[in-house]
C-alpha cells in the first residue's frame, strides 16, 4: 500500500529502459528487495533520477511522520517497517542530490545483514555498501561530494556509528585517506584491533592511514589509554621498524602527548610507546625543546621520564646550556620530591662542567633557589648545598638573593646559609611567615529567627525532606521548623495544614509506609510522622510506626520498637525520643510552644528566654512535655544560675517539679566525668545494619559517669546519653551515626560526652569505613560553649588519623578553632595522640600534614605542646626499633620547634639522637635535639 | 526515529580561516582568525570575514605561548565526564589596548581568559573587535617548544598576507554549538560581577597551594580554601573569607604558568556557615600579562543552569538602556558602575541591569581582576540562547497557560499550579521563596525557580 497521494506519481521520462517510474521503485522499496533497486537505478540517466527525487522524499516525510505517529515497536509489523526503512536509502542514494541526500543518510536505520531476494525470501545483503553501489553508478564526482557532507555531520552527531561505517564503506571504494575530523578518527582507533596483520592491512588502504594512526596517538583520552596498551605498543613499534609508520613522526606525537597537563592514570600507553621507541641521544638531542615542553605542565611520570633522557642525552654533550638552566626553572619550582631530587642532581653535575659548555655560576644559583621553596627539608639541603658549592664564583647580587630566599628554609640550613653568605637572615626565629597571621576563629553563633509564617515552615520543610538522603541534617533548621510545628499547631490546625499541603501532597515521605521501609531509622520519618499529627486532628492520629499509640498500649508495637532502640546508638536513641514526643504530645497533648528550641545558632538556650516560655504556658497545664524540658535544661549555658533559680522558686514554675527545676538551675545541673577507656582486645560487636564486620580493634574510647544523682527530670534516654561506664556495650549502630551539626548541637553544654558518643564511629574512620560527614562534628564540637577535655582529644586524635583527607581536614579545623579560643587542651591532645600512635590506630604519616597546616596557619606553639606531649610516648625505648615513618613526625617537630622558639628536653629524645648511623628518624632526632639546644 | 537523537546538537558553528594558524622560528607566531565583528570609524560593528587584531612584537615568547596553551587546553576540555571533543576555538578581543583569549569548556564549567597587556606588546592594533582564532595541533605543539628567549613576531590576523585560495578559506571547521554552551559563556560574565578578591599568594605560596590541591577524579568533590600564613589550606567548611575550588583538578591548566607567576590571586562571592558551593575566579599575575580561570560551583554544574540572569531577562525594558551602556563602554573600555552611571544619567541599578543583559547576551565581558566591563561581542547568536532558556520558557508558559494564582496584599502568596501539583511563591524581601524541590535545594544560588519566574512575570503583567 502506498504511503503517498496519488498526485505525486509520476513516471519517468526519457528513460532509455522503458518506463520505469516512482510507481516502480516504490513497489520494490515496499518489497525491500535492495538489489533490484540498484539494478533498476543503474539503468537511469541523471534527469530520470531527478524526476524521482520528489516524490521519494514525500514517500520518506509521509513514512517519518507516521513512525512518529503510531511505531509498532514490539511486533512483526515492526520488522517489516524497519526493513523498508534500511531500504530507503539505497533508493535514496540514485535520486536524491547530495544537499537532500545526506540528512537521509545520516539518519537511517541500516540493516546491514540482510534483505529480500526477489522472490520475498531473505539475502544476505549490506545495505551501505549497496548504497555506495548507486553512487558509484552515479559518476565520479557524488562519492567525495557525500563523503564531506557526512564527515561533518559526525561532529554533531550523538550516535554517529553508522554514519561512521557508511564513511568507512565509501573510503574502502574510493581508496582515499582518511578524512581529518577527530570523531571519525576516535571511532576508527576504536575499532581497530591491536593486531599487526589487521593494523598493517588498514595502514596499507591507501595514502594518510599510517599518519592518521601517528596522530591518533598522538590525541589525549584516545590512543592507548586503553586496557590495550600493551599490545599496541608492540605493535606500532614493529611498524615504525618496518617504516610503514615514520618512527619521528610518532615519537613526535608521544611527546606531543605527554606534554598535555594529564592524570596520571591516562599515561602508562604513551610512556611505555616511548620507552619501547628507545630514543636514541641524538633523537633526543634534536627534540630538546619538546622534552622540555613537558617539564613545566605534564604529568609527574612524563616529567621524571623527560628529565631522565635529557640528563642522559646531556652527559653527551648534547643539550645547549641554555636548555640545561631552562629545565631547571620548570622543574626546580615542581613539588615532587623525586623529580627535583633528580633534577638538582642533573643542575650539579651540569655545574660542575668546564669549557664551552659550562654554566654560569651566577645562574645555577638562582636555579638552585627555586627549591629551597619545597616543601621537604631533604630536598631543601640539597639545594642549599648545591647553591653555596658555586657562590664563591657567583656576583654580589646573587650572594644578596641567597640571604633573601634562605629566609624560608629550617634553622639549621638558615644558619648554614648564613654562614655562608656573611649576614643575617631577615628573621631569626620562626620557618614561616606565618608567624603574624591570627588564626581562623570560629563563626561566632548568631541567634535563630523563629519561622514567620504557615507558608515559611512549608518551605522549610522542603528543604528538610528534600535534602538527599544521607546529606546531613541542619540542626538550626531542624529545630526552627519543630519550633514552628508546635506553636503553629497550637493556633490554627487548619491552616497550618493547608499551608503545608503543597510539600505534604508531593512529598514521598508522605506515601504510603510500605514504600519508605528503606528509611527505617531515618529521624525525617519520626519528622514525618510530627507533620501528620500536626496537620491532623488533635487526639486523632492517623499515622503509624512509632508514633502510633501512647506508650504501654500496644505491647507488641512497643517490644519491637524496643528492640530497634538497643540497637542503636544512645544520641541517636535520645533524638529520636524527643521527636517521638514530639509527634504524640501534638496529637495527644498539644503545648502552645516547644521549651527547648534554641536561642543561638550553636544550640545554646538562654536560661531567661526558657524561664519566660515556662512562664506562659496555659494555667491549666500542669506540666510540659519531659523530653523536651529535659533538653531544655541541657541547652542552657553550662554553670550555677541561682538568679533563675530564684525566679522558679518565686513564680513557681514548672508546676509539681518546681524543686527540683530550681535546684538544677542552682547546682548547675550534671557534671559528667569523660576519661579515656582503653580497649584491651578486639571486641566481637553484635552485627547491625547493612554487613560491617563484627570485630572491633582495640583501640581508645572514653567512658561517661556522673557523681550526682540525675533526679526526675532527666529523662530515660538522656541519662543513658550521660552514663557510659563501659563504651564497648554501646558500639551497636554507631556507623549508622548520621549527620553532624545535628549532634553538637544538640548538648551544646556538654561536647565532651558528645565526642565520646561519637568516638567509636570515628575509629571507623580510621579503618576506611564510616558516615561520611561525621568528622565535620569536630570543629564544631572545638567551638562549643562547654568544657573539652579528653572526649575530644581522642576524638580529634582520631580525625587526624582518618584514612579520607577530607575527614582529615575537620580535625585541622578544630584544632584552629581550639588555638582560637585558647584553650589549655593541647597537652591533653598530645597525649591522646601519643597514646593512639603507641597503639598502632593509624600510620604517623597520616597525621603529620594537618599539624603542619595548623602550625603555618600561625599555631606553631600550641602543636609544639602537642608534639612535646605526643613524643615520649612516640619515640622507641633503647633498643626497639623506631616506628614508621617516625623521621616525618620529628621534622614536623623541628618545624615546630623552631617556630615556637622551644627549648626543652623531650624524653628518649637524647637516646635516638644517639644512635649510630644515618637513618632518618636518626638524624632528624639529631636535628631536633640540636633545634631545641639553641 | 532517527539516529541521532536522545540529546541531539541542534546547531553547528562554522570556522573558515584564510589559512592556518602557524609558529615558525622565521615568521613568528601567526594566528589565523575567523568571522566575528570589528568597529568601523564611525563606531558601528559590523561583521568581519578576517579581522587583523596585531602586528608586531610581543616579549617573553614562552610566557605568550604557555598563556595561549592554557588557554586553549581549557577550550578542549572536559571535565565532567572527559571525552575527546571537538574544541571551540578561542575568541579574540582587541580594544585597542589589550588583546584578551578567551575559552569555555566543553563541559561549560571553566571560562579562561589570558590578556596580553601594553607592556608585552610592542605593535600595531589596526581594528577593534572580536573574532576566533585557530588553534591546531601543530601549533600546539610549537607552543609548547618555545622557550622565553628573544622576542616574538606576534600577529593576530593575517591580513593582507592570506588569500591563497580562490574562495579566500583554506580551513573549514565544523564544530557544534549547543544553547546550554552559549549560555554558560554569557553567564561566566554576569557571575563574576559578584566576586571579591579574597586572597592573594606569591609565588612560592602559589605554586605549593596549586601543587597540594588533589587532582585525582576521585577529589572532584567541592573544597574551601582559607587564608593561612602566607598561603591556603583546605578547610572543612565554608567560613567567613572561604574561597570555594569545586573541582580542585580544574586549576590543572595554571600549573605551566607557575614558573612566570608574580602572584596568585582567588576571587569569590562573600560565603558563611551553612553556604553551598560558590562560584570561584583564579588569576594568575604575570609580567604583563594575567590569565584568569573561572570555576563553576561543581564539577557536573555547568554555568549555564546558575540563572544568575533570569530575573534580569525576564524584564523586556532593559534593551534601550544597555545600547546606551554599550556605546559608551566602546568609547571607554574599563571605566566603572560609577562613570557609566554618571555619563548615561541612569541610577546604579539600571546601569547594572544593562550590564547583566548585555553579559548575557555575549556582548560585553567582565574582568574580575580589574573590577571592570569591557565589550566583546561573542561571535556566536548568544542572544536567542539566553531567551531560549528553559526555565525562563517554562515560566513563561505557565503564565501563558493561566496557571499562575497571584494573591492579593503585600505578604500575599502567589498559587503555581504544575501538572496539578500546587507551588505556593512567597515573597521574602527582594526574592521570591517557593515550596518546589529546586528552592529546596538550592535557595536562590541558581537563581529563582520557574515558579518564582513566573509569578514575577504576572506580575509585572497585572
Amino acid at each position: 500500500m502506498s504511503l503517498l497521494p496519488g498526485g505525486l506519481r509520476r513516471s519517468t521520462e526519457g528513460s532509455s529502459e522503458g518506463p520505469f517510474g516512482w510507481d516502480g521503485l516504490e513497489r520494490l522499496i515496499e518489497r525491500c528487495d535492495v538489489n533490484g533497486i540498484v539494478a533498476a537505478l543503474a539503468a537511469l540517466d541523471e534527469p530520470a533520477r531527478r524526476a524521482l527525487a520528489e516524490p521519494l522524499r514525500g514517500y520518506e516525510r509521509a513514512r517519518r511522520a507516521a513512525g512518529r505517529q503510531d511505531g509498532e515497536w514490539s511486533s512483526w509489523r515492526y520488522e517489516a517497517w524497519s526493513r523498508r526503512d534500511a531500504v530507503l536509502p539505497v533508493a535514496a542514494a540514485g535520486v536524491l542530490p547530495v544537499s537532500a541526500l545526506v540528512p537521509v543518510l545520516s539518519r537511517a536505520e541500516w540493516d546491514t545483514q540482510w534483505t529480500s531476494g526477489p522472490d520475498g525470501r531473505p539475502v544476505a545483503c549490506d545495505t551501505q555498501e549497496s548504497v555506495v553501489q548507486v553512487l558509484a553508478d552515479r559518476g565520479g564526482d557524488w562519492i567525495p561530494a557525500v563523503l564531506d557532507r557526512l564527515t561533518d555531520r559526525l561532529t554533531t552527531m550523538a550516535w554517529p556509528l553508522d554514519v561512521y561505517r557508511l564513511i568507512r564503506h565509501l573510503l574502502r571504494h574510493t581508496g582515499g585517506p582518511p578524512p581529518d575530523n577527530a570523531v571519525f578518527r576516535r571511532l576508527w582507533f576504536d575499532h581497530l584491533s591491536p593486531c599487526l596483520d589487521d593494523v598493517r592491512h588498514e595502514l596499507e588502504a591507501g595514502p594518510g592511514w599510517p599518519e592518521a594512526l601517528r596522530d591518533v596517538i598522538g590525541l589525549d583520552r584516545v590512543g592507548l589509554s586503553v586496557s590495550q596498551f600493551r599490545e599496541w605498543v608492540t605493535v606500532l613499534v614493529r611498524l615504525a621498524d618496518e617504516g610503514l609508520v615514520d618512527r619521528a613522526g610518532l615519537l613526535d606525537a608521544v611527546l606531543g602527548r605527554l606534554q598535555r597537563p594529564e592524570r596520571p592514570g591516562d599515561l602508562p600507553g604513551a610512556l611505555a610507546l616511548h620507552d619501547a621507541l628507545a630514543p636514541t641521544d641524538e633523537e633526543v638531542a634534536a627534540r630538546t625543546a619538546d622534552y622540555l615542553g613537558i617539564l613545566p605542565g605534564g604529568a609527574s611520570v612524563a616529567a621524571t621520564a623527560a628529565v631522565r633522557r635529557l640528563r642522559a642525552a646531556d652527559k653527551r654533550g648534547g643539550i645547549a646550556p641554555e636548555a640545561v638552566l631552562e629545565a631547571a626553572g620548570a622543574v626546580l619550582v615542581r613539588h615532587e620530591k623525586g623529580l627535583v631530587t633528580a633534577q638538582l642532581g642533573w643542575l650539579g653535575e651540569a655545574a660542575r662542567r668546564r669549557g664551552p659548555s659550562a654554566l654560569p655560576a651566577t645562574a645555577v644559583v638562582e636555579a638552585a633557589c627555586l627549591a629551597f621553596r619545597h616543601p621537604s627539608a631533604e630536598v631543601q639541603a640539597r639545594a642549599l648545598t648545591l647553591a653555596l658549592r658555586h657562590l664563591g664564583q657567583a656576583d654580589p647580587l646573587t650572594v644578596e638573593a641567597v640571604r633573601e630566599a634562605a629566609t624560608d628554609l629550617p634553622f639549621d640550613l638558615r644558619e648554614r646559609a648564613v654562614e655562608a653568605t656573611g649576614g643575617a637572615t631577615a628573621r631569626v626565629s620562626g620557618s614561616d611567615a606565618s608567624q603574624t597571621v591570627a588564626p581562623v576563629v570560629a563563626p561566632a553563633p548568631v541567634g535563630i529567627i523563629p519561622i514567620g509564617s504557615g507558608a515559611e515552615a512549608a518551605e522549610e520543610l522542603a528543604a528538610l525532606l528534600d535534602a538527599p538522603f544521607g546529606n546531613p541534617l541542619d540542626a538550626v533548621r531542624l529545630e526552627r521548623f519543630l519550633a514552628a510545628l508546635v506553636s503553629l499547631a497550637h493556633t490554627d490546625r487548619l491552616a497550618l495544614r493547608e499551608a503545608l499541603s503543597p510539600v505534604t501532597s508531593r512529598s514521598f515521605w508522605f506515601q504510603d509506609d510500605a514504600e519508605l521501609s528503606w528509611a527505617n531509622g531515618s529521624p525525617l520519618l519520626i519528622l514525618r510522622d510530627a507533620v501528620r499529627a500536626a496537620t491532623g486532628p488533635a487526639a486523632g492520629p492517623a499515622w503509624t510506626r512509632f508514633a502510633d499509640l501512647p506508650p504501654g498500649a500496644r505491647p507488641k508495637r512497643e517490644r519491637r520498637r524496643k528492640k530497634w532502640e538497643r540497637a542503636h546508638h544512645p544520641l541517636i536513641r535520645a533524638l529520636f525520643a524527643r521527636l517521638r514526643e514530639i509527634a504524640l504530645g501534638l496529637a495527644w497533648s498539644p503545648v502552645p510552644h516547644l521549651l527547648s528550641t534554641p536561642t543561638t545558632s550553636d544550640g545554646l538556650l538562654d536560661q531567661d528566654v526558657l524561664l519566660d516560655r515556662l512562664a506562659v504556658l496555659p494555667p491549666g497545664r500542669a506540666w510540659p512535655w519531659p523530653e523536651d524540658l529535659a533538653l531544655a535544661l541541657l541547652r542552657i549555658p553550662p554553670g550555677p544560675h541561682p538568679a533563675a533559680a530564684a525566679r522558679v522558686r518565686r513564680e513557681g514554675l514548672g508546676g509539681p517539679q518546681s524543686q527540683a527545676l530550681a535546684g538544677w538551675l542552682e547546682s548547675g545541673g550534671i557534671a559528667p566525668r569523660v576519661e579515656p577507656y582503653p580497649l584491651q582486645e578486639w571486641i566481637l560487636t553484635a552485627q547491625v545494619g547493612y554487613g560491617f564486620e563484627p570485630f572491633y580493634p582495640p583501640h581508645v574510647l572514653a567512658s561517661i559517669q556522673h557523681e550526682a544523682s540525675l533526679g526526675p527530670l532527666l529523662t530515660q534516654p538522656w541519662g543513658e546519653v550521660f552514663s557510659c561506664p563501659r563504651p564497648e556495650d554501646q558500639l551497636q549502630g554507631v556507623d549508622y551515626l548520621p549527620g553532624s551539626s545535628v549532634w553538637a548541637g544538640l548538648l551544646p553544654g556538654y561536647p565532651d560526652v558528645v565526642a565520646a558518643h561519637v568516638l567509636p564511629a570515628l575509629v571507623l574512620h580510621c579503618l576506611e569505613r564510616g558516615s561520611d560527614d561525621l568528622p565535620t562534628v569536630l570543629p564544631l564540637l572545638a567551638g562549643s560553649p562547654g568544657r573539652v577535655g579528653p572526649g575530644l582529644a581522642l576524638a580529634v586524635g582520631y580525625g587526624l588519623g582518618a584514612v579520607d583527607a577530607a575527614h582529615r581536614l575537620s580535625a585541622v579545623d578544630a584544632l584552629l578553632v581550639l588555638a582560637a579560643r585558647g584553650e589549655p587542651l593541647w597537652p591533653e591532645l598530645g597525649r591522646a595522640l601519643g597514646q593512639l600512635l603507641d597503639r598502632r590506630a593509624f600510620p604517623i604519616g597520616r597525621v603529620v600534614g594537618g599539624l603542619r597546616d595548623v602550625g603555618r596557619s600561625g599555631a606553631w606553639p600550641q602543636v609544639w605542646q602537642l608534639l612535646e606531649a605526643a613524643l615520649p610516648a612516640v619515640l622507641p625505648a633503647p633498643g626497639e626499633a623506631p616506628l614508621t615513618a617516625l623521621n616525618q613526625l620529628l621534622a614536623l617537630a623541628v618545624e615546630a620547634a623552631d617556630g615556637a622558639g622551644a627549648r626543652a628536653g623531650i624524653e628518649g629524645l637524647d637516646a635516638l639522637a644517639g644512635r649510630g648511623g644515618s637513618s632518618r628518624a636518626v638524624s632528624e632526632a639529631r636535628r631536633l635535639r640540636q633545634v631545641l639546644a639553641r | 526515529m532517527g539516529s541521532s537523537t536522545v540529546w541531539d546538537v541542534s546547531t553547528s558553528y562554522g570556522y573558515s580561516y584564510r589559512a592556518a594558524s602557524t609558529l615558525t622560528p622565521e615568521h613568528g607566531l601567526t594566528l589565523a582568525t575567523s568571522g566575528g565583528t570589528v568597529r568601523s570609524a564611525t563606531g558601528r560593528l559590523a561583521p568581519a570575514e578576517s579581522p587583523v587584531f596585531f602586528s608586531g612584537f610581543a616579549v617573553r615568547p614562552g610566557l605568550v605561548a604557555a598563556g595561549l596553551l592554557a588557554v586553549a587546553e581549557v577550550a578542549r576540555a572536559r571535565y565532567h565526564r572527559p571525552v575527546v571533543v571537538d574544541a571551540r576555538d578561542p575568541v579574540v578581543s582587541c580594544d585597542g589596548e589589550v588583546l584578551r583569549c578567551e575559552s569555555f569548556s566543553d563541559c561549560c564549567g571553566v571560562g579562561a581568559r589570558l590578556d596580553l597587556l601594553p607592556q608585552i606588546l610592542d605593535g600595531a592594533m589596526p581594528e577593534r573587535g572580536t573574532t576566533n582564532v585557530d588553534v591546531n595541533e601543530p601549533l600546539r605543539r610549537a607552543l609548547a617548544r618555545t622557550g622565553d628567549s628573544g622576542l616574538l613576531h606576534l600577529a593576530v590576523g593575517t591580513g593582507e598576507l592570506a588569500v591563497t585560495t580562490g574562495d579566500g578559506a583554506v580551513i573549514e571547521r565544523k564544530v557544534p554549538l549547543p544553547e546550554r554552551w552559549l549560555r554558560g559563556f554569557a553567564e561566566v560574565q554576569v557571575l563574576s560581577a559578584g566576586l571579591d578578591l579574597r586572597a592573594e599568594l606569591g609565588p612560592a605560596a602559589a605554586a605549593t597551594f596549586l601543587r597540594s590541591l588533589p587532582t585525582g577524579s576521585a577529589n572532584s568533590g567541592v573544597s574551601w580554601v582559607v587564608p593561612a600564613g602566607a598561603g591556603l589550606r583546605l578547610t572543612s567548611r565554608p567560613v567567613p573569607g572561604a574561597l570555594c575550588v569545586a573541582g580542585p583538578h580544574r586549576l590543572v591548566a595554571l600549573r605551566p604558568l607557575l614558573r612566570f607567576a608574580r602572584a596568585l590571586r582567588g576571587y569569590g562571592p562573600p560565603v558563611g556557615p551553612g553556604s553551598g558551593p560558590v562560584v570561584s575566579a583564579w588569576e594568575v599575575d604575570l609580567p604583563g600579562a594575567r590569565l584568569v580561570l573561572t570555576l563553576s560551583p561543581q564539577v557536573h554544574r555547568g554555568f549555564s543552569g546558575e540563572g544568575s540572569v533570569l530575573a534580569g531577562l525576564s524584564s523586556e525594558g532593559v534593551t534601550d538602556d544597555a545600547e546606551a551602556v554599550l556605546s559608551l563602554l566602546e568609547d571607554l573600555p574599563g571605566v566603572d558602575v560609577d562613570v557609566l552611571r554618571r555619563r548615561t544619567g541612569l541610577d546604579a541599578a539600571a546601569v547594572r541591569a544593562a550590564l547583566t543583559w548585555l553579559g548575557a547576551s555575549g556582548r560585553v565581558g567582565y574582568d574580575v581582576t580589574q573590577v571592570s566591563y569591557y565589550p566583546r561581542e561573542l561571535p556566536y547568536l548568544a542572544r536567542a540562547a539566553e531567551r531560549g532558556n528553559p526555565r525562563l520558557v517554562a515560566a513563561r508558559a505557565l503564565v501563558a497557560a493561566g496557571q499562575v494564582r497571584l494573591g492579593e496584599g503585600p505578604d500575599a502568596v502567589a498559587d503555581v499550579v504544575v501538572d496539578g501539583r500546587l507551588h505556593r511563591v512567597r515573597r521574602q524581601g527582594e526574592v521570591l521563596a517557593c515550596t518546589c524541590t529546586w528552592y529546596a535545594a538550592y535557595r536562590t544560588g541558581r537563581g529563582p525557580c520557574k515558579h518564582a519566574l513566573a509569578v514575577e512575570i504576572a506580575e509585572r503583567g497585572r
